[in-house]
């Protein structure tokens, strides 16, 4: 039997994570997604992504009053407070969905970040057991 | 639309929507491009 390796889809704020590194880090991790703001997530990408096979998604914004666009991590905040609960509701463990308000100019955490909760994640299992 | 669209830039002032700055980054078109990438290796 193989290994299960979750699949996290990771959004990833510009302003607030990885700006000052000029070396691609984006194009190195796997299913990192840059985005403008935590804000331009929508509802739909996270659950297309679900539903395209992801285990998790993970979205990396500014912190508290440092939004770009005022209040952008804000609302993403909300968003996900009310969509781990639908996704409660569809019997989706609301721990497969996460956002994480922070800083990181040089972006070295992300891969650390990132591997935090595919460790959770994998505790877990896979969203849909293989058949 | 995203409701940070109507939001504003704190260095320009302007709607995300109407940035000069890297508009098609901005309006999200390179966001929908990257998420179709990623969702289709999945």
């Amino acid at each position: 039997m193989t290994e299960f390796t979750p699949k996290l889809v990771c959004f990833s704020c510009k302003f607030g994570w990885g700006y000052l590194n000029s070396n691609g880090y984006e194009k190195q991790l796997k299913n990192l997604i840059p985005i403008t703001c935590s804000g331009k997530v929508d509802t739909t990408h996270i659950i297309d992504a679900f539903k395209e096979g992801a285990d998790g998604v993970l979205i990396l914004g500014c912190p508290d009053r440092e939004c770009h666009f005022q209040t952008g991590n804000y609302q993403a905040r909300k968003r996900i407070l009310l969509l781990r609960k639908v996704l409660k509701e569809f019997g989706i463990d609301p721990g497969r969905l996460k956002i994480a308000l922070s800083i990181d100019p040089e972006g070295t955490q992300i891969p650390v970040v990132i591997d935090a909760m595919k460790k959770e994640i994998k505790s877990l299992g896979p969203l849909r057991p293989a058949v | 639309v995203s409701t940070v669209d109507m939001f504003k830039c704190k260095a320009c002032g302007m709607c995300v929507s109407a940035c000069p700055a890297g508009a098609r980054e901005l309006t999200g078109s390179d966001m929908e491009e990257r998420i179709s990438e990623v969702y289709a290796s999945l």
